[in-house]
């Protein structure tokens, strides 16, 4: 026993600072407590089958802390002074005497360990624990990077639809004053002729995104599906829809033929209607 | 005569392949009806024992088992109309009409399924709409509540997803109604708040990846179909598990307030 002691007081002392901390505020806090908090930091058997009998040296070991108060340097002291203060006055235990000495011996091992709310957990990195780190982060990070992937596969990179931009024929075959339905079925586009000039409208309705239709007997647009309705320029005039109809990007090709790009928009209600390619010029 | 028969059926009740499959007599006994419940994987999602309020059709209007019933009959019928279509452009309309036309009892499968995904639309509302009205969703239930929620959602959309798969007039353009309010997202839409300042395009945002290209066309056939035969009703029955034994943890259904004067 006193060589187990003479073992431990040492190591205890050499990591004097965390055990120090653990030990005394507990045990004047509570002496029953201070023993059922370390053992769980500790090696689990041994001190798990020693745990139920201190509470049989509790009631001495006040004493021994009144006599040598908080600042001391060692809480081995007071662990070697237990046994001997107990054994006198603790007798409704029987058998184990050599036993209140062990858990004490056992407390110091878990030098490293720190207080509850100081341990870091997982994130206390030892050779102990790097492997354990080291597998969440793999795992964590497949999963992450696994998701990522399978998002972008969502988006394919070839698409097999018509192409934004098309080729519309040669001006000089437009007739005034005519909206033309010629590429409405393939490209979802009207292009007009106006007397100064071409613009392209996307037959797209603003409303919900049907294709509204053409009704050259009451010189509209219509929509059939919630019934909005658009002037000949685009402007709507009837119906749910918020907004006139977009104009694309018209221009003229160096083949002389006109180009509507699909992707380039112009909004009525941002003005872009004004802008340069939203309106073909033409004499 | 008899008694051999009898033997046989004695011998037979006494082998091991009888006993694995019927683990208990069937006397009525308590233990034996308690026994009926536990010992079987599709029954035991109902308690042994309940309060006596939980059979009050008047209170729960059964609303929840209801549903539970049409994703069954749901399932069935959609997997028995699998083997007639196919999720493909060329094939997907023709292969709706031959099944209408030329199947037997094709109509009346396609007919079931179609009927009974209205209905379950209706009867997950009103399921909610009873849990609403009786406070079923107050603690500890909240999280069986938000369960629901996102049951609901799903109902409703593996109901748009099966709205495409006729491939008609109706279909295409019902679907390119509902996905044009996708451009609008917030920030994952290239029409919504913050949706272009965040780099949104029509060919990159939550729109195209819904239907696999900038309108509606054969990838977003294929892909609706995946998601209406494959995916959502497998969240769906997960969900519905947690939402099942939710209801076991949280109490069974709930009742009226027992300690009130009325009762």
């Amino acid at each position: 026993m006193a060589d187990d002691n003479d073992v431990t007081k040492p190591t205890g002392e050499e990591l004097a600072e965390e055990p120090k901390k653990t030990l005394p505020p507990i045990t004047s806090a509570k002496p029953v407590g201070g023993v059922k908090v370390l053992p769980p930091l500790s090696s689990s058997r041994p001190v798990g089958g020693a745990a139920p009998k201190p509470p049989t040296a509790a009631p001495a070991k006040p004493a021994a802390l009144v006599a040598a108060p908080r600042p001391a340097p060692k809480p081995v002291p007071t662990a070697t002074a237990m046994p001997a203060a107990s054994e006198p006055s603790a007798p409704p235990v029987g058998a184990p005497r050599p036993s209140p000495t062990r858990p004490a011996a056992e407390v110091k091992k878990p030098k490293q360990d720190k207080p509850p709310e100081d341990d870091p957990g997982i994130w206390r990195m030892s050779r102990k624990n790097f492997l354990n780190v080291a597998g969440w982060f793999g795992f964590f990070g497949f999963l992450v990077t696994a998701t990522l992937g399978a998002l972008r596969l969502m988006v394919p990179r070839v698409l097999y639809e018509p192409p934004s931009a098309f080729k519309a024929g040669y001006p000089e075959d437009y007739i005034i004053g005519e909206v033309n339905e010629k590429y409405k079925d393939e490209y979802r586009v009207w292009i007009v002729r106006d007397v100064d000039g071409f613009y392209a409208l996307s037959a797209i309705c603003t409303h919900l995104g049907c294709t509204p239709r053409w009704l050259a007997s009451e010189n509209k647009f219509k929509c059939p599906c919630h019934g909005s309705g658009y002037h000949k320029d685009g402007i709507n005039f009837e119906g749910p829809t918020p907004r006139p109809l977009e104009r694309l990007k018209i221009t003229l090709g160096d083949d002389g033929q006109i180009l509507v790009d699909r992707n380039v928009k112009f909004l009525y209600e941002k003005g872009e209607w004004s802008k340069p390619d939203a309106f073909l010029k033409y004499g | 005569m008899l008694g051999i028969l009898d033997q046989i059926k004695a011998k037979w009740e006494r082998t091991e392949v009888y006993k694995s499959i019927f683990r208990h007599t069937y006397q009525d006994t308590q233990r034996n009806r308690a026994l009926q419940i536990v010992d079987n994987v599709f029954l035991h999602l109902h308690p042994v024992r309940i309060t006596r309020h939980a059979t009050n059709i008047g209170f729960t209007w059964g609303m929840g088992g209801i549903t539970f019933l049409l994703f069954i009959v749901l399932t069935i019928t959609g997997v028995i109309l699998m083997f007639y279509y196919r999720p493909a452009a060329e094939y997907a309309y023709d292969d709706m009409k031959f099944l209408m036309n030329d199947v037997a009892f094709g109509p009346l499968m396609r007919n079931m399924h179609r009927w009974a995904a209205h209905a379950m639309v209706i009867t997950v509302m009103l399921h909610m709409f009873r849990v609403f009205l009786t406070g079923s969703y107050k603690p500890p239930r909240q999280f069986n509540w938000v369960i629901g929620v996102f049951l609901l959602t799903l109902t409703l959309f593996l109901s748009f997803t099966g709205y495409l798969l006729p491939w008609d007039q109706l279909a295409i353009w019902a679907v390119t109604v509902g996905t044009n309010m996708a451009r609008a997202t917030p920030l994952l839409g290239h029409e919504g708040p913050f949706g272009p300042e965040l780099g949104m395009r029509i060919d990159n945002d939550v729109r195209f990846v819904l239907l696999g290209g900038t309108q509606v066309g054969p990838p977003t056939l294929l892909r609706f179909y995946v998601l209406h035969c494959i995916f959502l009703p497998l969240i769906a029955s997960i969900l519905m598990i947690v939402h099942f034994w939710r209801i076991r943890k949280d109490g069974g259904i709930s009742g009226p307030d027992m300690t009130s004067k009325k009762f």
